[in-house]
């Protein structure tokens, strides 16, 4: 026991010599490389376009921070070279996204569920990181019911090329604002399809403004699901009112630009500063005609 | 937590923009779609997969946000962005001095290490009435009148409703500083610190970066954010959701993680603005600090760090 | 015969003369204070504002307050001038000069100083450019440029009469000028349509400056009043500033009068009755102005708004309170003491009393700018210790003297090279009271 005791105390002090001998005394705080985490996601619009996101961020003072220009390898299926669907750069917001290439086309065809790979090579930041997402085909629909509610539905697409009602999918539903989803009902904040794959929800806003039609985009969103991704569906419904929006960047107004000065303003302006300069040239004129009676 | 929740919201909303980019939402000519402000249709097509594995061809815009977009022009920046009316709403009742929206603001836009964009106030409005903590940022008046005294045109007002400054025009007067009753404005009077290679791009207005010396710079709304298809830094950094900004003109506002109807936040909570009396119509609204989450004793702790700091420096 | 003896005397006496040894030391500092500014501006170019004492809060410092002054002391001009002309009083004659001259070098150094504020002054071409009809900057601008137009005709068209006299001149003193001389006034021959022309153009400026006076200052005035600010916010602005302005103007002409005089030897040409006069017009100006700050500081002080509150009781009991006090009692109260009595306007009395005007006039700008700028609406907050307060920095202060000191050299510069009291005008009410 003691003889394991030494040797460990051995291997340990060998271990910290290497350490530090590996980053110079200068750097021995910062032993270890930090610890990137990727996260892919598969994205499907309107169950159609689909792209796949990964974002990758690290932890840096007990805070996650993305991390930019991140050369990130995406494969679809396996790792080989072979599945590389592309390598990206992550942005200055740690995400990077691609499409899924149209060379993939067979490899897409052939089954219903794929697992979407991203990897990043070691560098001076960061060990070598891997991590995965699966997706399975679905459908999402949304039906606007008599009475202002909504139902949404989800499916799924099975080897036999069937679709069958997904139970237990979260997802939101909401009104489509500026960077952001406006929760149809106030109190409730987020559903969960039952065993046919339906959600009932009552659609709660009045007089929501909508486009001119008195249109509203309402979109059901389920967020990293482990089977299917990430599902968004938008829908245009008329239940909104159309607001002309009150604006009075055009008039002529103290706060406008110089260009929309009053006409009040303008025509006070105008009139003292004619009227001075007016007499202010008139007594040039007069220096002049002193001058030239001089002369003669 | 609370970090890695953020991040992963803005991960999902981003991909939210991206899919209405690519359909239009079904209406073009619609005010709520990003058409000409956002995320602006290159005319350029590309072939992808769809999900039932045929091809389809989008509009290359599909993958924006692109990741360096250029910022808009400085003309095309004093007009705004056409259909929208953007509007803060700061809620009292959450905040407790904890300045993350200050510093994310400063870290940004580089503002100089005695000034701030945003300011946290310790109020008490009477003697006997209770202190809270209020947040300013610029109020964005739609009577603004630090704009009425403006020389040069230099500090502007937009169609959707953002005051910004143009600092390759302004001469450095300060009529606008002593116009503004929120004290909101301040001058670089001295050459802003900042990298080199930062220093010598092209003043945006919409992102108030590069500073120049001898002029003066405020909070901006960063429409730049929006036009990506994000938030304003002070609201995405602050972690107790103090700051919603919105479309007044989509009648919501959100703070990331809660989107609210505008008009019914501001009914049911009573919301307001400050200095109602002087007539100048600001585009930020609060709501009162009443059922609050945090005793206002729990910010006074950042407050004594802070002038520490000071004292130390 | 005697007539003409007199003439040519009062010529001998008026022409310009050369700098005695006091003249010499005088203008001496005046060029070295104004070089010292010039040097402390150049830093302030070089480094930014930075080298000022002003920050956010106070960002309108001593160059503001020092506009404000000049301003207020360019009025002068228009009131001896043009007032007093309009209404016939003929006894201003001899001070009619000094006066315009007062009002061109000040409203020059009000240009110069306002230009020293800007952060950007190398863009002050973008008010010609963009500028902006709504921003009182902008009529501040208009009014300045103007004003310093008439200012100028209305000391040229009387000094016409007077070339003839100075190209005539014996004495050498003058004599490197005469091509300058020639060049602006040579085509003077008193032919009677000349004097016509001339006589109706004084007539047309004495009117034209007086609304233009009142607007340079009332502009200016509306700098404050147009803001929100407790101390600025006030209706009473215009004409709290004119009636200052008057003051001080009649205190610098007060001043000017006792220096030419004894630096000159003009005892034969301004008078104590001069002094007297003049004495008593400032007394006037002292109380109508005493009643505007009455209105300015009472009426507020009587509610005593929240906002007005902090303002009104750091001036009368707070941090600025000694300054405040010392500029209503230098500035008006002492002044109109001395000068109350016969014995108090006699030339040496008078002079001080003038001089304590001018003094307390400036510390006087100094409290209308700065401790309003301290009492913001929202508490100063989020901000270093030096942001909180302000006391100029030696390079504020070093331009801010250096700027006066200029303003004292153009008015130096000018009475060596022109007469400083109206040769023409003096002999034409020479003749009238001998005929």
């Amino acid at each position: 026991m003691k003889k394991l005791h030494e040797l460990s105390l051995k291997a340990f002090a060998v271990v910290v010599f290497l350490t530090i001998g590996a980053n110079g005394f200068a750097q021995s705080d910062s032993t270890s490389k930090k610890t990137l985490i990727l996260t892919p996601g598969y994205f499907l619009i309107n169950n159609q376009t689909q792209y796949i996101a990964v974002q990758a961020k690290t932890k840096i003072d007990r805070k996650f921070q993305p991390v930019g220009n991140l050369p990130v390898s995406v494969y679809l299926d396996g790792t080989e070279p072979k599945n590389l669907l592309s390598k990206v750069l992550t942005n200055s917001s740690g995400v990077a996204k691609l499409p899924i290439p149209v060379a993939f086309q067979s490899v897409w065809k052939s089954s219903v569920s794929h697992t979407i790979t991203a990897i990043v090579d070691a560098n001076k930041d960061f060990d070598e990181t891997k991590a995965e997402a699966k997706m399975t085909r679905s459908k999402i629909t949304l039906d606007t019911l008599e009475g202002r509610n909504i139902s949404v539905m989800v499916t799924l697409l099975n080897e036999k090329q069937e679709w069958i009602p997904v139970k237990g999918v979260e997802m939101k539903l909401g009104i489509h604002r500026l960077n952001s989803l406006l929760p149809i009902n106030a109190e409730v904040a987020s559903y969960t399809t039952d065993s046919l794959g339906q959600v009932n929800a009552e659609f709660k806003r009045d007089s929501m403004p909508g486009d001119i039609k008195g249109e509203i985009v309402v979109a059901a969103v389920v967020e990293d699901n482990e089977t299917l991704g990430n599902l968004t569906l938008e829908k245009a419904i008329p239940w909104g009112k159309y607001v002309k929006p009150e604006n009075n960047f055009d008039r002529r107004t103290l706060y406008a630009t110089r260009h929309k000065t009053p006409v009040w303003l303008l025509f006070i302006a105008y009139s003292i500063i004619i009227s001075v300069w007016g007499v202010i040239l008139f007594l040039l004129n007069s220096v002049y005609g002193i001058r030239k009676i001089g002369m003669a | 937590m609370q970090n890695l929740d953020n991040s992963r919201r803005d991960f999902l909303a981003a991909g939210i923009t991206a899919g209405l980019t690519a359909l239009g939402c079904n209406n073009s000519n619609d005010v709520f779609t990003p058409d000409d402000s956002t995320v602006k249709a290159s005319g350029k097509k590309v072939k992808l997969l769809s999900s039932d594995g045929e091809i389809i061809e989008v509009d290359e815009a599909f993958l924006k946000p692109i990741p360096e977009m250029p910022p808009v022009s400085n003309d095309v920046a004093r007009l705004g962005i056409a259909g929208k009316k953007f509007v803060m709403v700061i809620d009292l009742s959450r905040c407790k001095n904890l300045k993350k929206c200050q510093s994310a603001c400063n870290h940004v836009h580089h503002v100089h290490s005695d000034q701030n964009w945003i300011k946290v106030y310790p109020m008490q409005d009477a003697e006997k009435t209770a202190p809270y903590w209020q947040p300013t940022t610029c109020m964005h008046c739609d009577e603004p009148p630090c704009v009425k005294v403006c020389p040069v045109d230099a500090t502007f007002k937009r169609k959707d409703g953002i005051v910004l400054i143009d600092s390759d025009r302004c001469i450095g007067c300060r009529f606008c500083m002593a116009a503004c009753p929120y004290s909101t404005r301040v001058f670089n009077w001295e050459k802003p610190e900042m990298p080199q290679e930062l220093a010598d791009k092209p003043y945006s207005c919409e992102s108030s970066v590069p500073q120049k010396k001898g002029t003066v710079g405020k909070c901006d709304f960063c429409p730049d954010m929006v036009r990506e298809g994000s938030l304003p830094h002070c609201v995405s950094a602050c972690p107790n959701g103090v700051f919603s900004f919105g479309d007044m003109n989509e009648d919501s506002v959100t703070n990331g993680s809660e989107t609210f109807q505008f008009s019914e936040l501001i009914r049911d909570k009573a919301g307001y603005r400050l200095m109602e009396d002087l007539g100048t119509k600001p585009s930020v609204y609060y709501l009162p600090p009443v059922n609050r989450n945090f005793p206002f004793e729990s910010g006074m702790e950042q407050e004594r760090e802070r002038e520490s700091a000071v004292r130390k420096s | 015969m005697e007539n003409n003896q007199l003439t040519q005397q009062t010529v001998q006496d008026l022409l310009p003369q050369r700098f005695g040894k006091k003249g010499m030391i005088w203008t001496g500092i005046l060029i070295l204070l104004s070089a010292f500014g010039a040097f402390a501006y150049f830093l302030q170019l070089r480094d930014g504002l930075v080298v000022t004492s002003m920050r956010d809060y106070v960002s309108w410092g001593i160059y503001i307050s020092n506009f404000v002054f000049f301003v207020a002391i360019s009025l002068v001009g228009s009131l001896i001038t043009a007032v007093f002309r309009l209404v016939d009083v003929h006894w201003s004659t001899p001070l009619t000069r000094i006066a315009e001259i007062i009002a061109v070098s000040a409203i020059v150094f009000a240009s110069i100083i306002i230009v020293v504020d800007m952060g950007r002054p190398d863009r002050f071409y973008n008010l010609l450019l963009y500028g902006r009809l709504q921003s009182p900057i902008i009529w501040d601008v208009i009014v300045i440029s103007t004003y310093f137009i008439i200012s100028l005709l209305l000391l040229y068209f009387p000094l016409l009469p007077d070339i003839k006299f100075l190209l005539n001149a014996k004495n050498s003193a003058t004599k490197k000028w005469n091509g300058f001389y020639r060049a602006i006034g040579s085509f003077w021959k008193d032919k009677p349509e000349q004097i016509r022309i001339s006589n109706r153009a004084i007539s047309i400026l004495c009117i034209t400056i007086i609304p233009v006076a009142f607007s340079i200052h009332t502009v200016t005035s509306w700098l404050f009043a147009t803001t929100y600010r407790p101390g600025w916010d006030s209706t009473n602005f215009g004409a709290y500033f004119i009636s200052g302005a008057f003051l001080v103007g009649s205190g610098a002409v007060l001043v000017a009068m006792y220096v030419f005089r004894s630096a000159y030897h003009l005892e034969k040409y301004i008078t104590e009755q001069h002094f007297d006069k003049m004495s008593r017009i400032v007394v006037l100006l002292a109380l109508l102005y005493a009643y505007f700050n009455i209105n300015e500081y009472l009426v507020p002080a009587f509610k005593m708004k929240k906002p007005e509150e902090a303002h009104l009781t750091e001036l009368f009991t707070g941090e600025f309170a000694p300054l405040f006090w010392f500029a209503i009692l230098a500035g008006m109260a002492v002044p109109i003491m001395i000068l109350l009595f016969k014995l108090g306007r006699k030339p040496l009395p008078a002079f001080i009393a003038g001089v304590m005007v001018v003094v307390g006039a400036w510390f006087k700008r100094y409290l209308i700018v700065t401790p309003t700028l301290l009492h913001p609406f929202l508490p100063m907050h989020d901000v270093p210790k030096n942001y909180l307060h302000y006391f100029p920095s030696w390079q504020e202060w070093a331009i801010a003297i250096g700027s006066l000191a200029g303003a004292l050299l153009v008015i130096t510069f000018f009475a060596r090279i022109f007469p400083i009291i109206p040769i023409q005008e003096t002999l034409i009410e020479q003749h009238e009271k001998a005929a």
